[in-house]
């Protein structure tokens, strides 16, 4: 895996993704701190300012300032695709796992669930969950992310199994008497890993954006300075400035595109055939 | 006609599809005992008033028995009315998606005739000429479409053609079918798929070219254009094509958001109002239709795949 960090950051793509990433990890983390005003407290002289020496990024309809919003937002964006991102990781691997290593039943029930789950288009099921409360919080948020963000670990994770059982190496290793969690855990996990990372890197611009489409749509969690209901609350005042629309739209999108370039280039190292195939789908 | 293989390979498409209908059907009448707690304090919170709560129970016949509930959500999908609207009275909610899923159609089909207008000759001149500036210029515009949000490009594309330029209608047209007024939604939700497409386009016409049938077509003469088109293109298409027609479901439900952001009626408009007034058996209606056509339209678009293609007819 180091090697292969080594191999990507060598290319200028997955290196630009790479620090896009690495400065919104860094948002998500300090955000709250770097934030020069409380993201509520609002300024009624400086109403939908646009950027100033005082306010960077301008100012919302009731004087708040925008770079605070935002950097809030950052850690709101962060903390939910990093949460989604481990349950969905663990879930789907697993589940996959069983699947690929079990066949039979197993595999025909955890593949028919997969079906069922992959039936709901874009963010169609995210958003019948998150319509069934009344006032969404980020726990129902990521509930209603993860009941199908697991089903591309799976996947992923069952095609790899599959090939991966059939290996000389893990073929000895059950001929010397190695249980299924051994081999699995010490001979087949390890191997499969770099596909998986790749699926986690187009998973995680999906849920930014899945949860800035739910937030835009007025299903995020409510008090919350999110990047989706910053940029519905930007669309409403377009004809008087668009600023308001511009910050969290274009924070949306490079962290997307950084996800794209990452995940690309690990891709073309991986499997250069497929490397114009599964980029994260928008909202 | 049908090969063994691929006929068992329809069969099993078909089965796993009903399956997934099946599927669908119980998560949809499930979905409001999925969030743990009472479904009708999450849906109206805590402090809602007695009445009200006691009248969206009813209304939703959680006092029922589970058994009961099912039978009566399998009975308003049997007679095709998927039950009734809390706030249109009298109105099935199957007569609502009626009335709607047109507008969301005509989106969803200009959004792909752009996509695919736009994909094919980006994909074309990326794949003739790999490594190039072409390339590079194709392959860039391809992965900005693909990451740029369509929450975001909208507006955006609203500040640039309706605000200053004034050249198209702004959100919220008088007539939402007229061509100016859909081609910035159309835009917006053909975008992603355009950027999928012209990679998707560039991949398989590379491989296409490289197959010993197009050399012989070279090796007799004919012109770059002639093998390119007839022989190329022809063959590296299916794929597209395939890929777009299983695309087209995901368009219909994408359009939520373009609807929202340009003010359209449709499906999606429909879904956010009932979201918005808790009207849940048409939120439940909706989300239903829309799996429903999803899984349909894949279905159809794989088995159409398996009958065009000649090499998996032989096989």
């Amino acid at each position: 895996m180091r090697d292969l960090a080594r191999k990507l950051l060598r290319r200028p793509g997955p290196l630009l993704g790479s620090i896009l990433l690495g400065l919104f990890v860094v948002g998500a983390l300090f955000g709250p701190a770097l934030a020069p005003f409380d993201p509520e407290a609002q300024n009624l002289d400086s109403i939908l300012a646009g950027p100033s020496a005082t306010h960077w990024l301008g100012t919302d309809e009731n004087g708040c300032d925008l770079l605070s919003q935002f950097l809030y937002g950052c850690r709101l964006s962060g903390l939910i695709a990093a949460l989604v991102l481990t349950i969905s990781f663990s879930l789907g691997v697993l589940l996959g796992t069983v699947a690929g290593y079990a066949g039979g039943w197993v595999d025909e029930v955890i593949m028919r669930v997969v079906d069922v789950l992959l039936a709901f288009p874009g963010i169609l099921l995210n958003l019948a969950v998150a319509a069934m409360v009344k006032e969404p919080g980020v726990s129902h948020l990521v509930f209603a992310l993860c009941l199908n963000g697991w089903v591309g670990f799976a996947r992923v994770a069952r095609g790899q199994v599959l090939s991966a059982r059939e290996r000389e190496h893990v073929l000895a290793a059950r001929c010397l008497g190695a249980g299924p969690l051994r081999i699995v855990s010490v001979h087949i996990l390890p191997n499969i890993l770099p596909p998986l990372v790749v699926q986690a890197t187009f998973t995680f611009a999906a849920v930014i954006l899945a949860e800035a489409s739910l937030s835009f749509l007025g299903l995020g969690p409510g008090q919350a300075h999110s990047w989706g209901a910053l940029l519905s609350q930007g669309t409403t005042f377009l004809w008087l400035t668009y600023h308001l629309a511009l910050v969290p739209g274009v924070a949306i999108a490079t962290v997307v595109l950084a996800c794209n370039l990452v995940g690309d280039g690990l891709q073309d190292l991986l499997d250069p055939r497929k490397s114009t195939a599964d980029l994260a789908p928008r909202g | 006609m049908l090969g063994e293989g691929l006929s068992r390979y329809l069969l099993r498409r078909v089965a796993t599809s009903a399956i997934a209908l099946v599927g669908v059907c119980l998560l949809v009448f499930f979905l409001i005992h999925l969030i743990p707690g009472d479904p009708v304090d999450n849906m109206l919170g805590e402090m809602a008033p007695a009445a009200e709560r006691t009248r969206l129970r009813k209304g939703l016949h959680l006092d029922e028995p589970l058994s009961a509930q099912l039978l009566r959500f399998a009975r308003s999908m049997g007679d095709g009315s998927l039950g009734h609207s809390f706030r249109h009275v009298d109105r099935s909610v199957m007569s609502l998606i009626a009335e709607a899923f047109p507008y969301t159609l005509w989106l969803a089909l200009a959004a792909m005739g752009i996509a695919l207008l736009l994909a094919l000759p980006l994909g074309v001149a990326s794949a003739l000429r790999p490594g190039t500036w072409v390339d590079g210029l194709a392959m860039t515009t391809s992965l900005l479409g693909v990451s740029i949000p369509n929450m975001w490009l909208g507006p955006m594309l609203l500040v640039a053609f309706s605000i200053h330029l004034a050249w198209l209608p702004g959100p919220a047209p008088n007539d939402p079918s007229a061509p100016a007024a859909l081609l910035l939604p159309a835009i917006t939700l053909g975008t992603a798929l355009m950027a999928m497409l012209s990679r998707m386009t560039r991949a398989s016409l590379l491989t296409v070219m490289g197959e010993d049938y197009i050399r012989t077509a070279r090796a007799k003469g004919l012109s770059s254009w002639a093998v390119v088109l007839s022989h190329g293109l022809r063959n590296a298409l299916i794929p597209v094509i395939t890929v777009a027609g299983l695309q087209f479901g995901a368009l219909l439900s994408g359009a939520i958001i373009t609807e929202k952001v340009f003010g359209r009626p449709g499906l999606g408009t429909l879904l956010m109002r009932a979201i918005t007034t808790r009207d849940y058996p048409v939120i439940q209606g909706t989300v239903l239709f829309l799996a429903f056509l999803y899984v349909l339209v894949n279905l159809l678009v794989d088995l159409t795949y398996g009958l065009v293609d000649p090499r998996i007819r032989r096989r």
